[in-house]
């Protein structure tokens, strides 16, 4: 009893690579534990950017298998486990986007469907929570390549470096991304502030 | 509080955000699934090294069966066409043809047949006479047509089946009634191709 606490807490606290080590030679404790740690990542990145839970579920799960696949090997020297984990999330949900061609075009479609910009009015006080919905729907319909860096670097606060890694894309092109979706929320965010202002005036 | 509302609203939504734990219902999944597949198994790992070990065994006995079973058959007397008649041992005795009859038709045989083989027996006398081998010109009958050819130091049995009238060309005489008769024969043929003497077969 006492030993399987002991070596609870060792397995609890030891390192990615080992856990992902006694994962691959079946240790199913060890895999409940990169579950443990790393499953909300790679659930809310895929819902984030499927916005369908069971999407994320399937998702996820298959990320957590490939864990065990010899096919997307991961390498511990190489980065953290869990850009590890977001790369592969990412490249399931890219998998199941192209199943469905028509939406994928339209979701990697970055050139049309820009926010309209504001016009430049008095400042009004708005309501919070409307902005923070706002921005949540603003985040929603960004197109995919510009949702996922605001998704990591934004909501996951992971740095731009470990999301170029996850993305396997350029830093510079994180950046520039991310540039982009912040000015499409901007906008957006000061359109509803106009239209609260305008709202309230005419109440 | 940060001056750009939109990185406050960010961290708000980011914050909410990571609330959102993964399903735990996928955890048991998981478990379920994630079952080390036979190829990743440690136990499937250490079985090639049983199938080398199985094959490579199998090919050892394998070659070393067939080299016996050359071996042996290598000694066995029928295989003798084309074999390569090594020596003739000065004292071998000289027993009479098995086809007296064949030989008596082709009345000087006897003779021909001693000078023939001192022909060979000089063709090979560079060769050690202590290698003896089974093989010996003793049944062969020497061509009367092969008279005057050069001695020849390494001589070929060939097995051939013709027709007793072919023997007339190698300056035998063959009556009529058998002429037309198939006949196995062996021909000692030396390195330039002509034949030396000849055995009946059947």
């Amino acid at each position: 009893m006492f030993d399987r606490l002991l070596r609870r807490r060792n397995t609890e606290g030891a390192s990615d690579a080992d856990l992902h080590k006694a994962a691959l030679g079946g240790n199913g404790e060890a895999m409940a534990i990169l579950y443990r740690r790393h499953g909300g990542l790679v659930y809310r990145f895929t819902l984030r950017m499927s916005r369908d839970s069971a999407i994320a579920e399937e998702v996820t799960q298959e990320v957590f298998l490939a864990l065990l696949s010899k096919l997307d090997r991961f390498d511990p020297e190489r980065g953290a486990l869990a850009t590890w984990l977001c790369g592969i999330a990412r490249r399931q949900l890219w998998k199941h986007w192209s199943r469905f061609d028509s939406r994928m075009r339209d979701e990697l479609d970055d050139s049309d469907t820009q926010p309209e910009s504001a016009e430049d009015g008095p400042e009004t006080w708005l309501v919070r929570q409307e902005a923070v919905a706002a921005v949540q729907v603003g985040i929603d319909e960004l197109p995919v390549i510009l949702r996922e860096v605001v998704v990591l670097c934004e909501l996951e606060e992971m740095s731009y470096e470990q999301a170029a890694m996850a993305l396997e894309i350029p830093i510079g092109t994180v950046r520039s991304r991310l540039h982009r979706a912040k000015a499409r929320l901007a906008i957006l965010l000061r359109g509803d502030a106009v239209g609260a202002a305008r709202g309230s005036k005419d109440e | 509080m940060r001056n750009d509302p939109l990185a406050d609203i960010l961290a708000e939504i980011g914050r909410e955000h990571r609330t959102t734990e993964a399903p735990r219902h996928l955890a048991a999944r998981l478990r379920e699934e994630e079952r080390p597949s036979i190829a990743d198994s440690p136990s499937w790992r250490l079985q090639p090294r049983w199938a080398w070990g199985v094959g490579l065994t199998i090919v050892a006995l394998t070659i070393c069966g067939a080299i016996a079973w050359q071996t042996q058959r290598g000694h066995q007397p029928h295989n003798r066409q084309n074999q390569k008649v090594r020596s003739i041992p000065d004292s071998a005795p000289v027993p009479a043809p098995q086809h007296v009859r064949t030989a008596q038709l082709y009345g000087k045989a006897r003779t021909q047949q001693t000078a023939v083989r001192d022909k060979i027996r000089k063709a090979t006398k560079k060769e050690s006479q202590a290698d003896v081998t089974e093989e010996t010109l003793a049944d062969f009958i020497p061509l009367p047509a092969s008279e005057g050819l050069p001695p020849v130091s390494e001589v070929s049995v060939v097995r051939v089946q013709m027709q007793r009238s072919d023997l007339r060309q190698y300056g035998f005489e063959v009556p009529a009634e058998l002429a037309p008769m198939i006949m196995q024969a062996e021909f000692v043929v030396g390195e330039d191709g002509l034949p030396r003497a000849i055995r009946i077969i059947r």
